[in-house]
């Protein structure tokens, strides 16, 4: 309650310390950058006499550029594609940092009945096999380690059905010859290997994490007003 | 204490976000659906900056006939020793009589000057129509007047219309800033276009023209 009422508080003053006042008009301003420009040539028409033409020149803002408008918004658009794109990020595999990984195969080419096991321990313990290839197209469907029961209904996600304890648990997982795929936890620790920590995340988040939410939430919304005042050149008859 | 800065300083960016994105944009900024009457600036602040005016020599005005700066008798100009800004405009009609009106409109200095009697009592900046869509040239007369005309075709409001050819293009109230431009019709900032609204009638005469002897500008 105290913190949601410093909150509070504390919004009411920055509302209040930064109230929007006026800014210059950008307008204005743009008109009177390339005014400045024209004012030599203005000059120079001054020399050369005052006719009728001449005094109405020295008072006009300056010739529209042409097809100045026909070409903003295209070229626009396609500054903002050209901004887009180096932001698409490709699928990193996790293990491109460890030393001799090979490279995980894609999920959807496994042939079923591949043991798939845990690359953070490197151990086999419950491996989890690819029992049906799946629908194609789709990606497998995975199965706990057990046996497959009928082998039929591809899709249909069956639990393992215990019969009786025939078998000690310990027995129950398969003894896999294949060789581990992961071989560098298994290697002593080398100087240069990187170690891998598991990253920890709060479940409350820092306050660079609010900042960086409310910077995101500010661009946003600058992005938005930047639109709207684009969409205005236009609207006029 | 750490968490009650950190609330503080959090909630101080929420208001400086809030505060910021509520911020007014500009008038030159409005967006359509706003209506430009809502907008109109009070008199003490009006962007006029003609002060007096200047009377043609005959030299002056045979050289205008001439070049076909003018087609018709004009007896003086207003006196504006500066470029216009884009929004600015010039409007003085003091001891000018009673006369016929006549609209002169150059699509290449971006003017319009309105004369009354021989006499210019106002001048403007204008936007005007872009590619495609351009502005036509030529001599016309107001074919009707409307205080608040909305367009038809566009869904755009057009304040203080009058209206010159049969397709829709008119001169009307408008945002006039650099960049803009226009479906074809002539736009004017609002309190120029209330002034021009006063005076024109159906049947004066309008002559668009495409100048080229100003520079374009580079920026």
């Amino acid at each position: 309650v105290l913190l949601a009422l410093f909150a509070a508080l504390a919004a009411a003053v920055g509302i209040a310390v930064f109230r929007p006042t006026s800014f210059p008009n950008s307008a204005n301003s743009t008109g009177r950058n390339f005014t400045e420009q024209i004012g030599n040539s203005v000059d120079s028409l001054k020399a050369l006499g005052n006719t009728v033409a001449n005094l109405f020149d020295s008072r006009s803002p300056g010739q529209r550029a042409g097809g100045v408008l026909a070409s903003l918004k295209l070229k626009r658009q396609i500054i903002l594609h050209q901004r887009a794109l180096p932001k698409i990020r490709r699928p990193v595999s996790p293990l491109a940092g460890i030393v001799g990984a090979p490279p995980i195969p894609p999920v959807g080419t496994l042939p079923a009945g591949t043991p798939l096991y845990n690359v953070v321990n490197g151990t086999t313990r419950n491996p989890i096999t690819v029992a049906q290839a799946g629908p194609p197209g789709g990606p497998p469907i995975l199965f706990p380690s057990a046996p497959p029961l009928s082998g039929g209904g591809g899709g249909v996600i069956v639990p393992p059905i215990v019969t009786a304890p025939q078998q000690p648990p310990a027995s129950d997982t398969p003894v896999v010859n294949i060789p581990p795929i992961i071989t560098a936890p298994q290697q002593p620790p080398a100087t240069d290997t990187p170690v891998v920590n598991p990253v920890i995340t709060t479940p409350v988040p820092e306050p660079s994490t609010w900042a960086m939410l409310l910077l995101g939430l500010a661009m946003i919304g600058n992005i938005l007003r930047r639109t709207r005042r684009a969409s205005v050149k236009t609207a006029a008859c | 204490v750490k968490s009650i800065i950190a609330a503080t300083v959090c909630a101080l960016i929420v208001a400086a976000g809030v505060g910021w994105l509520l911020k007014l944009p500009p008038t030159s900024h409005r967006t359509a659906s706003e209506p430009l009457h809502a907008a109109r600036t009070p008199a003490s602040q009006l962007p006029e900056v003609a002060k007096s005016r200047v009377s043609l020599s005959a030299a002056q005005l045979d050289e205008a006939l001439a070049s076909k700066t003018l087609d018709r008798p004009v007896r003086s100009l207003l006196e504006i020793d500066k470029p216009l800004h884009f929004g600015e405009f010039a409007w003085n009609d003091t001891a000018i009589g009673p006369g016929p009106l006549w609209i002169r409109v150059d699509l290449g200095s971006q003017l319009i000057s309105v004369f009354r009697d021989g006499h210019e009592i106002g001048t403007s900046v204008i936007v005007y129509g872009g590619d495609n869509k351009e502005t036509p040239s030529g001599t016309f007369h107001v074919r009707a007047r409307d205080q608040n005309h909305r367009s038809s075709l566009y869904d755009a409001p057009m304040p203080y219309t009058l209206r010159l050819t049969s397709d829709g293009v008119a001169i009307h109230g408008s945002i006039v800033r650099w960049g803009a431009a226009t479906h074809g019709c002539i736009g004017v900032p609002l309190e120029f276009a209330r002034r021009l609204f006063d005076q024109a009638r159906v049947g004066d005469e309008v002559t668009i023209v495409a100048s080229k002897s100003v520079q374009p500008h580079t920026s």
